[in-house]
């Protein structure tokens, strides 16, 4: 999947124009920018969920799912039926790895509970396991790791590291630079007209967090 | 609440049958057609709020809040006025004018349907502007005065027949009205033409309660307070519940035209305003349930 000279804007306000890129297939992606630089709205382009102002996406017959980083139900609606939902229009039918899922991500317990009811990281846990149930070629995660305790972190680790050596696809957004660095094949770096992109040994660098995140001195102050 | 309806079925239509020789034509000409007026007004006032809140991911909504009630009452009004012998198929001419005032209300407010106080207030402000229509027509505040005193066969024939068609358009769109649960994105990612099918729904919402207002008036709140209490009680999904509004919308409506009709015999109370008055607890019940959440 790639995209050239996309242009992005809301009220004719651009957010950013004539980035270019290509996801690397069967790859883990992350997608790194300071808040508000557009990655949301990068990864509803390439889902195809919000139209460019200029440029296009171009897809082959891969599916894509993009799990939003902020996700809500409006009615009384049980873990399971959401589940459910995702179960029917995925193509992760058998009942192996669905219960897999649910149990991977501590939700057997949770499964008759009303999502609204839950707290933050079960619900991001609910929605994570809806975002694998989809199973779909590439899987665009925006921030999948808000809410979660140092436990799911991990879990969320494996199951995407699983996915990628299932053929899976992954680009995902976060904040945080040690799980970037744990996970990565790729590191993309979101700015107002450029998309820079490389592998985490050539990006990860107190120059690059410097310049494309505005953090002066990361990697010092870490590790006094 | 299913006994409940049948028990008053039967109340409304045997009760304070004095005269022996016409108790025949009582039923037949007043009562029968009173009381399967009942049914679908019950019927509609459910259907149409769960549908309306569905679509617009807004739980605290309503038919009557946005303007669609007052608009179906100011086009009565309207038609007294102007030409009152088509008066006779004021349910119809509800039914449109429900459906003129969904349209209104989708080419202005419902395009903010994200911004919650806008829609609430703008659609506030819509339904009382055509009240105070209605009130300087009529000479009287469209809110309360409507008895379902002279519901005529007329009446319940073209009820039963928008209620049908209504039903037809509902069996082709029900199945995707429990991804309305679901954020706009999530229903775009499943594939479902959602513009499309909160239209239909809208539209079925919006010509019942169109009917049905047409003959009872509007009655506030009743929609939401019924809609929400069920939810509530019962802990079912958008689907689930949908009978269970219905059969409490239903039995609400009985009770209030059985209460109008007979507490002060003969005199007629409005049944809309009655209605609201019986709703009251439940909205009291409602807002406990409520505090007790916080
Ligand atoms: N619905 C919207 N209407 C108007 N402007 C918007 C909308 N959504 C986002 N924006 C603007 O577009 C820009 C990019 O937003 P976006 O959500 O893509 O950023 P982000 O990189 O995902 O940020 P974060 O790290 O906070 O999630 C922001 O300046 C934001 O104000
Ligand atoms: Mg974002």
């Amino acid at each position: 999947m790639q995209f050239e000279e996309l242009t992005m804007e809301y009220n004719k306000k651009p957010v950013f124009h004539g980035i270019s890129g290509a996801l690397q297939d069967q790859r883990i992606t992350v997608l790194l920018g300071p808040n508000g630089s557009g990655k949301t709205t990068l990864m509803m382009a390439m889902a195809q969920l919000k139209n460019p102002s200029k440029g296009r996406v171009i897809k082959n017959a891969e599916t894509v799912f993009y799990l939003s980083q902020k996700n809500q139900v409006f009615d009384y609606v049980t873990v399971g039926q959401l589940l459910e939902i995702a179960q029917l229009h995925g193509r992760k039918n058998d009942i192996v790895s669905v219960e897999k899922t649910i149990k991977n991500l501590g939700l057997t317990k949770l499964l008759t509970s009303d999502i609204n009811t839950l707290s933050g990281g079960q619900q991001q846990r609910t929605w994570l396991a809806y975002a694998f149930l989809q199973a779909t070629d590439i899987l665009l995660l925006d921030e999948p790791m808000t809410y979660l305790d140092v436990k799911y972190q991990q879990v969320l680790y494996n199951m995407i590291m699983e996915g990628k050596e299932n053929g899976q696809t992954f680009l995902v957004s976060l904040h945080d630079i040690e799980f970037t660095r744990r996970c990565s094949d790729n590191i993309w770096f979101l700015t107002a007209n450029q998309l820079v992109s490389g592998t985490k040994e050539q990006l990860l660098t107190q120059n690059s967090i410097y310049q494309y995140l505005g953090v002066k001195n990361y990697f010092s102050s870490n590790n006094n | 609440m299913l006994l409940g309806c049948i028990f008053l079925v039967f109340f409304q239509l045997i009760f304070r049958i004095e005269n022996q020789s016409d108790w025949q034509l009582i039923i037949v000409q007043l009562r029968l057609p009173r009381l399967i007026f009942e049914l679908g007004t019950g019927f509609a006032i459910g259907l149409s709020a769960l549908l309306l809140a569905a679509t617009l991911r807004q739980p605290y909504l309503d038919g009557s809040m946005i303007g669609i009630a007052s608009g179906s009452e100011l086009m009565i009004a309207l038609i007294t006025v102007l030409v009152p012998s088509s008066l006779i198929y004021r349910v119809l001419i509800g039914t449109v004018a429900g459906i003129l005032c969904l349209l209104l209300l989708r080419g202005s407010i419902f395009k903010y349907h994200n911004h919650v106080l806008f829609l609430v207030i703008g659609g506030f402000c819509l339904a009382m502007f055509f009240n105070a229509l209605t009130t300087i027509l009529t000479e009287s505040s469209g809110w309360t005065g409507k008895s379902l005193a002279n519901v005529t066969w007329l009446d319940v024939g073209w009820l039963v027949l928008i209620i049908l068609v209504a039903i037809a358009s509902w069996r082709k769109n029900s199945r995707y009205l429990q991804y309305f649960a679901l954020p706009e994105l999530q229903t775009k990612q499943l594939g479902i033409d959602e513009a499309k099918i909160a239209l239909n729904l809208q539209l079925i919402a919006a010509g019942l309660l169109g009917a049905v207002t047409a003959v009872l008036g509007t009655v506030f709140f009743a929609g939401v307070v019924i809609n929400q209490l069920i939810r509530e009680y019962t802990h079912l999904g958008i689907i689930a519940r949908i009978p269970f509004v219905i059969v409490f919308s239903i039995l609400d409506v009985l009770l209030a035209d059985t209460v109008a009709h007979f507490i002060f015999y003969p005199t007629e109370l409005p049944t809309n305003a009655v209605l609201l008055v019986l709703l009251a607890p439940a909205f009291l019940l409602l807002l406990t349930r409520w505090s007790r959440a916080v």
